[in-house]
């Protein structure tokens, strides 16, 4: 199994793209899973300039990412999906817009040129808990079923991914509209079938899942071939923390034995908070990437272990 | 600045044992030690005080051990808690003091400066404060002459409490750097100092940096960790949402001269494969020596 980790917009700002992928060779990391996105709610620059420019610029990384050894297996679009309106309180003003549409156009095109099987673009947030639960389902469902022709012509699928919410009520995390595994079937299988695709494949956040009391492990074996793609992280079940394997409490050698019972073939990549090192001296961002290979590694060993 | 880590979780024999742990320890690039005196690995509790003749053997051993690899013992953290919380005792008894004399004694023996203490923890926010504080100083008033007589100074920590009522961590008699000094202070003695933790500060939402300016010339011990202010637990710097900027210029500002030891958990990592805790630890060096590199910063542009 390929170990991977995020290509996090803070190494994208620190370093040019070469030094940090000789660094994320040097430590252990085989692929990358390349952020999109920059700043929360707001597109890269580099989508507003000319699509000559962008497919160039991308090209071009694609070169410098492969001549260090590293391939892009998954990239990750903006967030939220729904940028424009996602603070918005009626559901029915969180349909995605044109513009949301063209953005996430221009991301898969991206993926596709990266040579990235995979791209994540996050379910919409609307619902917390269950209430308007279905109405949360219908803008999923329409905002997925508009990007499924894109999917296909570049040849790359949408990885359905876990989600949460937060709710100020209760002043806690809570379950949104795609956040447990029947919710991610129900939207990937839907997809599929209505629309005679292929293209909507699982992305299991760990962490995610985590936080919604229902561990990884289950979570893996209720997806079962679903499952193609990982995001990796830890915490103590009450917050997003975005650690490294080990730091929290999640069962990892359970979690290692459901990929291997469900015959997982895809990347074990680390979606591991960076920013955070990088506040103390940016170069600690390689420090704990080489960690998280380290422990990625330890914990697919952990299914071999009888 | 020295930069020193925490040995429990290696040091016992069911464990790395003391010659291993040492070694590894220098060879990452550590300067010191700080040696939990009674460590616990897994569930289970090694108490080399349990043997009456071969107690002073054992810390004489890990002492030989410190020193064969170049590294210095800068504290030792001595059995917590410090009272008989768990049955519901306040105040310490001779039980306790015996069991002092002789952590003062291995404390010794290792060459150490200081040996952090637990203060008693009683209050819960602002409920209790008069008893707890009554206990603390009953605690020091016993302890208190057993340090003078020695070489080791008495380092009180700032700890926290649960609130099960309100089911959040919460602030209790030494968790404010206020009522941290007020202890101190009142111990009348220059044998009591201050030990910093700053994730027991962050964790009921005080700022380790304020903590640093208030405590002042009192601090000499640290217990440097991160966590993201919803549980102890005992992260290295950057795994976390601690200001570690700040912290490290108010270090700077108050001239502070002690160690920046780590008092960083392994357990979950070892969990997963022992020798990840190793792997973790050399993050946990290079974050650490970041620190410093931060502190000698903020010292140059002061």
């Amino acid at each position: 199994m390929k170990i991977g980790a995020i290509f996090s917009p803070a190494v994208q700002r620190h370093f040019d793209h070469d030094y940090a992928c000789k660094r994320y060779r040097e430590a252990g990391i085989e692929c990358l899973d390349y952020s999109l996105y920059g700043v929360y709610a707001i597109p890269s620059e580099i989508f507003s300039s000319s699509r000559n420019e962008w497919t160039k610029e991308f090209a071009e990384r694609k070169k410098i990412i492969e001549g260090n050894g590293l391939f892009v297996n998954q990239t990750h679009g903006t967030y939220p999906t729904n940028y424009l309106s996602f603070r918005d309180s009626d559901w029915k003003s969180k349909y995605m817009k044109e513009t949301e549409l063209d953005l996430f156009k221009k991301q898969i095109e991206v993926a596709s040129i990266l040579g990235a099987k995979y791209i994540v673009i996050h379910p919409i947030n609307h619902c917390k808990n269950d209430i308007e639960w279905e109405e949360n389902r219908l803008l999923n469902l329409d905002a997925f079923s508009r990007l499924e022709p894109i999917l296909r012509e570049f040849n790359v699928q949408l990885g359905v991914e876990n989600m949460f919410e937060h709710d100020p009520v209760r002043r806690r995390f809570c379950k949104t509209g795609c956040s447990t595994p029947e919710d991610m079937i129900d939207l990937i299988d839907t997809l599929n079938a209505s629309l005679s695709s292929d293209r909507f494949v699982a992305c299991l956040d760990t962490g995610h899942m985590l936080i919604q009391s229902i561990s990884p492990d289950k979570a893996v074996k209720k997806l079962g071939s679903r499952l193609k793609l990982l995001h990796v992280q830890d915490n103590v079940a009450l917050s997003d923390d975005h650690c490294a394997p080990g730091i929290g409490f999640t069962d990892w050698k359970a979690f290692a034995l459901a990929l291997k019972e469900v015959g997982y073939d895809g990347a074990f990549s680390v979606e591991a908070g960076l920013d955070q090192p990088a506040i103390i001296d940016k170069e600690l961002i390689f420090d704990y990437i080489e960690y998280t290979a380290k422990a990625s590694r330890r914990v697919i060993e952990l299914a071999e272990v009888k | 600045m020295k930069l020193s880590i925490i040995s429990e979780h290696f040091q016992d024999d069911s464990s790395y044992g003391l010659a291993e742990t040492f070694r590894r320890i220098a060879q990452i690039g550590f300067d010191g030690v700080d040696y939990t005196l009674v460590p616990v690995t897994g569930k289970k509790v090694y108490n080399p005080f349990e043997d009456e003749k071969g107690w002073r053997a054992h810390f004489k051993k890990a002492s030989e051990e410190i020193k064969k690899n170049g590294l210095t013992c800068e504290q030792v953290h001595a059995v917590f808690p410090t009272n008989k919380e768990n049955q519901g005792i306040n105040f310490i008894g001779d039980e306790e003091v015996e069991l002092m004399k002789k952590q003062i004694e291995a404390t010794e023996i290792l060459g150490a400066p200081y040996m952090v203490v637990h203060s008693i923890n009683i209050a819960r926010n602002y409920s209790d404060l008069d008893l707890d504080y009554e206990a603390n100083m009953d605690m020091l008033s016993k302890f208190v002459p057993l340090f003078e007589k020695s070489s080791v100074s008495l380092a009180l920590e700032n700890i926290f409490k649960s609130d099960p009522l309100r089911d959040r961590f919460c602030i209790t008699g030494s968790s404010t750097p206020e009522r941290l000094c007020r202890l101190i202070d009142d111990a009348h003695s220059d044998s009591v100092v201050a030990c910093l933790d700053t994730g027991h500060a962050h964790l009921v939402g005080v700022n380790p940096e304020a903590f640093v300016k208030i405590l002042g010339k009192r601090l000499k011990v640290l217990h440097v960790q991160d966590c993201y202010g919803r549980g102890d637990h005992h992260n290295a710097p950057g795994c976390g949402n601690i200001d570690w900027h700040k912290f490290t210029t108010a270090l700077a500002q108050i001239g502070y001269d002690g160690a920046l030891n780590l008092e960083v958990s392994f357990k979950r990592e070892m969990k997963i494969h022992p020798e990840l805790g190793w792997d973790y630890m050399k993050y946990a060096y290079k974050a650490g020596r970041a620190l410093i590199n931060l502190v000698e910063k903020a010292k140059s542009t002061k």
